[in-house]
């Protein structure tokens, strides 16, 4: 699903982000990516959603070459991948369900679908009863729900979270990462999670990349802090 | 191009929430588009009907050479060679002293019928010269009056010509005016449109990341910008429907004397409207995309 060879990416301020980075993940993975403040991490991100261009090598995403995209078929191409952040980036003026039909209005769905498909993603992301709510009047654990809801409502390939659970409680990340869970399991989405959270990355044991200073250092199937 | 028309409702709702969201820069806006159209009108309108007096003025720039009647003819086409053999000078055209009495009657009515007949006509057999260069027609009335066999050489005198100039200069320097206060609105809705753009900036950076194509973020502006032109062409629209109109039948279709007829309302009100509103939203539409192109572009 997600192909990167020998992906390199420096800033004109002379940061080199990226350095000859390979990387290969399955469709259905669910893995995370950790790494100290600078590692490379957001980067990595960004040359997956095609926000930057790596200045070498290929980011291949589901047999779509994202740094060779033409700049006006980007848009097009992001659907394929949704980005949860830790800061939620909900729109305070809209509800719950606006916040998520949103993300379907602006590709153009007839509005009887997104209807129907908002009520699919509430259900899944368990917020049904919250639909009117506004964002300030949900917790943050629920906040980041509606996030994620928003980011999966177009059925995306590929999931990538920013460090969801960052502004969130031990118990309230767990919700999160269960929900994570479902959603890898239940629609087959290719999850990729950036995180910081020992804890987490501990207790629920995946395939864990760890970045610094741009190059790939463990890839471990393990899992764990501890086995790296 | 389904999806745009599908979309349109919502883009449009979008932009008059915008609008509604700084009515005050909104409103400035449009205030300052609406005066630079009314500007655009008076200086239309004007130009328009003094424009048909003026082209007439212009073609008696014209030099009338009067003729001693005991002339033969062919002295009279020697006269007219070396008339024409002058520098500056275009044509030479011959006219009877019978072909200007019509010419007077036809202009002036009935009234000059009375020297119509045999030694009755009190005029002259004329030259009427033409110049390339109206600049140099006192030098060129000089020069024929000294001719021999000329009685007289005269044109229409500097009355007309300071009267052409006051055209000219209300012309020239209302346009400028004009283009100034176009370039002012140009300027606010620009303005108008930034504000729009930061106001919104959290949710244009998820419409990006949910992909939502870059003419689906950036229209509802270029609408709010073609909305704030149609609004501040309105005012002036319906002052040159009813104004005009209303001018019309009050001033009995004439400026002062018959000399300056006014143009009829219809057909040159609804055009010179639809003129101005499309103008209005051009100017609104350069505004926002001014605005657009320089703070909702992505790069990567």
């Amino acid at each position: 699903m997600i192909d990167l060879k020998d992906v390199s990416k420096a800033y004109p301020n002379g940061v080199h982000a990226l350095n000859h980075v390979n990387l290969h993940i399955d469709k259905g993975e669910f893995v995370y990516v950790i790494g100290a403040t600078g590692s490379g991490k957001s980067t990595l991100i960004k040359v997956l959603n095609g926000e930057e261009v790596p200045d070498e090598g290929a980011v291949i995403v589901d047999g779509i070459n994202v740094g060779a995209l033409k700049h006006r078929k980007v848009p097009y191409y992001r659907r394929n991948v949704g980005c949860v952040f830790q800061d939620y980036r909900l729109l305070p003026k809209l509800t719950v369900f606006e916040n998520i039909a949103f993300a379907l209005e602006v590709v153009g769905m007839p509005r009887k679908q997104i209807r129907k498909r908002v009520m699919e993603v509430l259900e899944l992301v368990d917020l049904k009863e919250k639909a009117r709510s506004y964002p300030d009047e949900l917790s943050g654990g629920q906040q980041q729900r509606v996030t994620i809801g928003r980011a999966i409502a177009n059925k995306p390939k590929v999931l990538i979270a920013d460090e969801p659970t960052g502004n969130l409680d031990p118990e309230k990340s767990l919700e999160i990462i269960s929900l994570l869970e479902k959603i890898n399991q239940k629609l087959d989405t290719t999850i990729m999670m950036v995180t910081h959270d020992k804890v987490l990355v501990d207790r629920f044991k995946k395939r864990t990349i760890m970045l610094d200073k741009g190059y790939v250092i463990h890839d471990s199937n393990k899992g764990g802090y501890k086995s790296l | 191009m389904l999806l745009f028309f599908k979309s349109l409702p919502r883009l449009v709702h979008s932009a008059n929430k915008d609008m509604h969201r700084h009515f005050l820069m909104t409103f400035s806006s449009i205030v300052s588009i609406g005066i630079a159209l009314l500007m655009a009108l008076f200086i239309f309108v004007i130009y328009m009907n003094v424009g048909g007096f003026t082209s007439q003025i212009e073609s008696e720039f014209m030099i009338q050479v009067s003729l001693n009647p005991t002339l033969e003819d062919e002295e009279i086409s020697e006269l007219s060679d070396s008339i024409s053999s002058l520098a500056s000078v275009k044509k030479v055209t011959y006219s009877s002293k019978e072909e200007e009495l019509d010419a007077l009657i036809k202009e002036n009515g009935a009234m000059f019928k009375q020297y119509k007949g045999e030694d009755k006509n009190p005029l002259y057999d004329v030259l009427n010269v033409e110049l390339k260069d109206n600049t140099k027609i006192s030098k060129v009335t000089k020069k024929i009056s000294k001719m021999d066999g000329v009685v007289q050489a005269t044109y229409g005198g500097s009355a007309i010509n300071t009267m052409i100039q006051l055209f000219k200069n209300i012309r020239v320097w209302g346009s400028v005016f004009v283009g100034l206060m176009v370039l002012i609105a140009v300027f606010l809705i620009r303005n108008t449109i930034k504000m729009t753009i930061l106001v919104r900036k959290d949710e244009i950076a998820i419409m990006r990341t949910v992909g939502a194509y870059n003419w689906y973020i950036s229209l509802p502006f270029v609408l709010e910008g073609i909305f704030i032109g149609f609004w501040g062409a309105l005012g002036p629209v319906l002052i040159c429907i009813f104004g005009y109109t209303g001018l019309y039948h009050v001033m009995n279709g004439m400026f002062f004397s018959d000399m300056m007829s006014m143009l009829k309302p219809y057909p040159f009100v609804l055009c010179t409207s639809g003129g101005i509103l499309l103008i209005g939203m051009v100017v609104g539409m350069l505004g926002s995309y001014l605005a657009v192109r320089k703070y909702l572009r992505w790069t990567r």
